[in-house]
């Protein structure tokens, strides 16, 4: 079958496939353990029942039982060495089932997880699906199924072996939980992308849910889709009946939801756990009724990433490329790619992300490095995060990114020249990537409107002979710096406007080239930005953390109409100015109460200002420690008893209260009387062979912001070495923490030792999540603290 | 599922973190707490800085029981796990799933580094992202092989079992250590028998016939 074959079926009804066949082989006397491939090979009459059934219920398409034939699959039970032999013999027996009708090798995971998620490496994985289909090539099947994924990378490694093995029809279907994610965290549209453009030649789920789950995954799918779209649903959700697991969904209940799954859009659905061939008859004289929808639209401008995705065009929100991960320029991210190391680049992909980028360009062009070898580990590194835009001027390392890459990417960029267009952009459209159009050419760079535009029109022609459409392209407007020639922003602007408004694809521009030499640079290209999105720009390639970018890319967006009643914008700045609101409500004019509203609200930023002003309104700063501060944080204890703080807020004004100390400690020394007593000290340790000290830490916190002098000792410390800095601290207290059992005992050896040692007046205080007052009474301890605020309580306690 | 010993290592677990789960950890009460939404803000900050440094890794086996009594089973390879909670736990279990995961000594560093510098709350946010990361891990490799298990009609017990909980005694931590070669993970074993990084989590759970 060809697939403009399997495209024409499509048009003509809804294709239906065949229901499940582990259930079916178990009601037939599979033993469980066993490999149920070779098992069908030594019981072929048992599948050919099976199959044949599927048939005369209505199965245009059934898969060979070929599911776990894979060398990885096989291994597991002895039988690599016979991989040939049993796909190829599954293949014959499917095919002797049904006869004239269609029979698709069906791939399935192997068990095995791709770098970087797992250790196998992607090429391995391409390699043990390509012996496969080799092996149901031979056994003549129409088409491939790969079925039942939950990672996009094994996903796009087996789409890939077919593609590279043959010119048959692919389907594709993953298995997405109840919060609509495959396993490994793909939602179904990013899925979707990237496989349509890698060539699946119809997509969609199976498994894992029922029919009425698998119909909001289809909607979800429906609007992004250029292929048709597949539902293979389980017989209902799974029950557990005296300790059994049951499907109970009838099959004219399943049939049922035919109607609904085909006006949503789907064209090929079929059943799976728990589905029988009845559940498959009544589906198909459903489905029989029903007129196909096809795919809604034939192009889409989107790129994709593992787990998320980016929409791309003139009704969609400006597209923010951020630019920061670049070499050029930048000393410290050079060092460390000379090293190996990637440190930087995972932070400039957090901040870029967290400043509103929508897709990460990734450029790792540095003399002296193996180009590569760093963009395919900074691809493995940043696949699942923002979609990438790969920028290399080298075929070879863009070749090397979309390979790995498990999404669909920008590529950055084609242009005219003569090695782009012939390594290139073949290698972009191998694997669907969008690339953005550079207007220029062996030449150089047109110098007028006219000529760019001549070249924009001869590139995509030049890629329409290898499928790209207009929505799969952005022009670059290719401004160059205004300082040296003014009329370059206008022939940027102009192109911009017309590749946007009449020939129709997106335009993107490199930001920060426009005011190259100019001071207040920020100024020339937010202005230059606000004027070519009045132009139609729709993706810029800068940093979005550069002063008053992304307001002018939001406001952009709200003028422009492509936010929607205007919901992202004000929900960013509407929020922000409420959350301003929140802050400004607990400011007063009083300074005291200022500064009590500091430290009630841990307001760290604000706490020296308030301070500085209540002593310049002439409040002493003892006044200000206790009719402020003090009354502030016993404040903030009482709203962590009663719950309406939990300990993080307790420790924001702990460690205000420490800032605003630091603050008032020079006036309070001056002011020093000899009747002042001196602080008490504290020694704190978790005991030896425990590691665990957040807990500990948390009440040195305390402790110090309360007053006390803490001496930490850390952790893993030997009870002779608390005991000897208790001594030498002249303490009152020692705090002891654990948080194992095969530790707690160590507590008893501390205490003892103290007493052995002389130390009668030292008081024990002991905490930690497997300590309660039992234990600390067992071992004779003064006090047991379950938590911070309570130690504090037990030391001021302790010290009267 | 085949009848492989091979332990099966992820490198790089793809674990998505809902903010709840650490608020959780850290004890809101959601009905009772109140927030000031620069509050949220920097929760939020230290809750994203927390799992950016946190690199989650694992592994599974399976692994036959070959006897059992009511205090304690007993593996194919030999070793015994003594403890009557889990034996009940594992009454309807052919076989046990070994598992193990790690984010990596990076988030208890920085946990640690905040500490020192007096910044008490990102280092309890970041402890507290550290270990809800540890065990979402463990919890997305369950899912893994409770999917795989499903093909085989069989699936896992709805609890787990962790050394040092219980009467399952800290020793067997050393068992299933040595079993999951949890060196190629980069976790050692210190004399007290606790995990280094500190954010690491060992479970067993059981196989059962559905």
């Amino acid at each position: 079958m060809t697939r403009s074959e399997f495209q024409k079926l499509l048009t003509e009804k809804i294709v239906i496939l065949d229901g499940a066949t582990g259930t079916e082989l178990v009601k037939r006397g599979m033993p469980q353990g066993v490999c149920p491939e070779l098992w069908i090979l030594e019981n072929p009459s048992a599948m050919i029942e099976i199959q044949q059934a599927y048939r005369a219920a209505g199965s245009d398409i059934v898969f060979v039982p070929s599911f776990g034939a894979n060398r990885f699959k096989l291994e597991e039970f002895g039988l690599a060495g016979r991989l040939a032999e049993i796909n190829r013999s599954l293949a014959g027996l499917s095919r002797c089932a049904v006869g004239d009708g269609l029979v698709f090798g069906d791939l399935a995971p192997t068990g095995k997880f791709i770098e970087p998620l797992g250790d196998i490496p992607f090429e391995d994985v391409v390699n043990v699906y390509k012996e496969q289909v080799a092996a149901l090539l031979e056994g003549n099947v129409d088409g491939f199924v790969i079925e039942t994924m939950m990672d996009i990378q094994e996903t796009r490694a087996a789409l890939l072996a077919v593609k590279e093995s043959c010119e048959l029809p692919v389907m594709v279907t993953m298995t997405f939980d109840e919060h609509m994610r495959t396993l490994t965290g793909s939602d179904p549209v990013s899925a979707l992308i990237t496989l349509q453009a890698m060539g699946a030649d119809a997509f969609g789920c199976n498994c894992s849910t029922g029919p009425g789950d698998m119909l909001e995954i289809i909607r979800t799918m429906k609007p992004y889709a250029t292929i048709p779209l597949i539902a293979k649903p389980n017989a209902g959700i799974p029950k557990l009946v005296s300790g059994k697991t049951v499907f109970d969904m009838s099959p004219s209940a399943f049939a049922g939801y035919v109607p609904e799954l085909a006006a949503a859009g789907i064209n090929i659905m079929g059943g799976c756990c728990g589905s029988t061939p009845e559940h498959i008859r009544e589906m198909a004289l459903s489905a029989a009724r029903c007129k196909p929808v096809p795919p809604v639209i034939t192009a889409l401008s989107a790129v994709s990433a593992s787990r998320n995705y980016c929409l791309l065009g003139k009704d969609k929100p400006f597209a923010v490329v951020g630019e920061r991960i670049n070499p050029t320029g930048k000393k410290a991210l050079q060092a460390e790619l000379r090293e190996g190391k990637l440190a930087m680049v995972n932070v400039f992909a957090r901040e870029q992300a967290a400043a509103g980028a929508s897709i990460l360009d990734v450029n790792m062009g540095l003399s002296g490095i193996d180009e590569k070898e760093m963009m395919v580990k900074a691809v493995k590194m940043l696949g699942s995060g923002l979609p990438l835009c790969i920028d290399s001027t080298s075929s070879e390392v863009i070749e090397a990114a979309l390979r790995i890459y498990p999404g669909r990417a920008l590529v950055n960029s084609i242009s005219a020249e003569k090695s782009r267009l012939e390594r290139t952009l073949p290698a972009a459209a191998k694997y669907g990537a969008m690339f953005i159009l550079l207007p220029l050419a062996d030449e150089g760079i047109p110098e007028t409107f006219e000529g760019r535009k001549e070249i924009v029109e001869k590139v995509f022609c030049e890629a329409e002979k290898y499928g790209y459409s207009k929505a799969d392209i952005c022009v670059d407007g290719l401004v160059m710096t205004v300082s040296s020639n003014q009329n370059a922003a206008r022939i940027t602007l102009d192109l911009i406007e017309w590749c946007s408004r009449k020939f129709g694809v997106n335009t993107i521009c490199g930001l920060s080239n426009v005011s190259f030499g100019m001071p207040q640079r920020a100024h020339v290209n937010n202005t230059f930005l606000a004027m070519a999105v009045g132009r139609g720009l729709n993706m810029a390639i800068a940093n979005p953390a550069a002063e008053m970018l992304m307001p002018v890319v939001d406001a952009g967006n709200v003028l422009t109409g492509r936010d929607l009643k205007m919901k992202r914008y004000v929900e960013k700045y509407g929020a922000a100015g409420q959350g301003c609101k929140t802050v400004a409500a607990v400011k007063s004019d009083d300074p005291a109460q200022h500064v009590f509203n500091c430290i009630l609200t841990g307001d760290e930023e604000s706490i020296a200002g308030a301070i500085n002003k209540a002593l310049a309104s002439g409040i002493t700063a003892k006044d200000i420690v206790d009719k402020s501060l003090i009354p502030a944080i016993n404040r903030v204890g009482e709203l962590y008893d009663c719950k309406e703080y939990f300990l993080p807020q307790l420790i924001m004004s702990a460690d205000t209260m420490r800032k605003g100390f630091e603050v008032l400690e020079p006036l309070l020394e001056e002011n020093k009387s000899e009747n002042d007593k001196p602080k008490v000290v504290i020694v704190l340790a978790t005991v030896e062979g425990d590691i665990h000290d957040i807990g500990k830490n948390i009440v040195a916190l305390m402790l110090r912001n309360y007053g006390f002098e803490v001496v930490d000792l850390g952790k893993d410390v030997s009870a002779r070495h608390i005991v000897a800095a208790a001594g030498k601290h002249n303490a009152a207290i020692i705090g002891l923490s654990a948080l194992m059992t095969t530790t707690m005992v160590r507590m008893t050896e501390v205490i003892q030792l103290a007493k052995a040692e002389g130390l009668d007046k030292v008081k024990f205080m002991v905490g930690g999540a497997v300590v309660d007052q039992a234990y600390a009474d067992e071992i004779g301890a003064d006090a047991y603290a379950p938590d911070a605020m309570e130690a504090v309580r037990i030391a001021q306690r302790f010290t009267p | 599922m085949g009848n492989s010993k091979q332990v099966l290592y992820f490198n790089s677990i793809p674990v998505v973190l809902p903010e709840d789960t650490v608020y959780s950890r850290l004890g809101r009460n959601r009905f009772l707490n109140k927030m000031t939404e620069v509050q949220k803000s920097l929760m939020g900050k230290y809750i994203a800085e927390g799992i950016a440094l946190c690199h989650p890794a694992g592994c599974w086996l399976r692994l036959n029981i070959v006897e059992r009594n009511a205090a304690s089973v007993t593996l194919e390879n030999g070793d015994m796990l003594n403890s009557a909670s889990l034996a009940e736990l594992l009454a309807s279990s052919q076989a046990l799933l070994l598992t193990a995961s790690t984010v990596g000594c990076g988030i208890v560093e920085a946990s640690a580094a905040a500490a020192v510098a007096g910044e008490g709350v990102k280092a309890l946010v970041y402890d507290a992202v550290g270990s809800e990361m540890a065990d979402e891990a463990i919890g997305w490799i369950h899912s893994y092989v409770g999917q795989q298990l499903k093909r085989s009609s069989e699936k896992l017990t709805r609890r787990r079992f962790s050394p040092g909980y219980g009467d399952l005694g800290l020793e067997n931590q050393k068992i299933i250590y040595d079993i999951l070669n949890l060196d190629k993970l980069g976790i050692r074993l210190n004399e007290s028998l606790t995990m280094v990084p500190e954010k690491s989590v060992t479970a067993i759970s059981g196989i059962e016939k559905s």
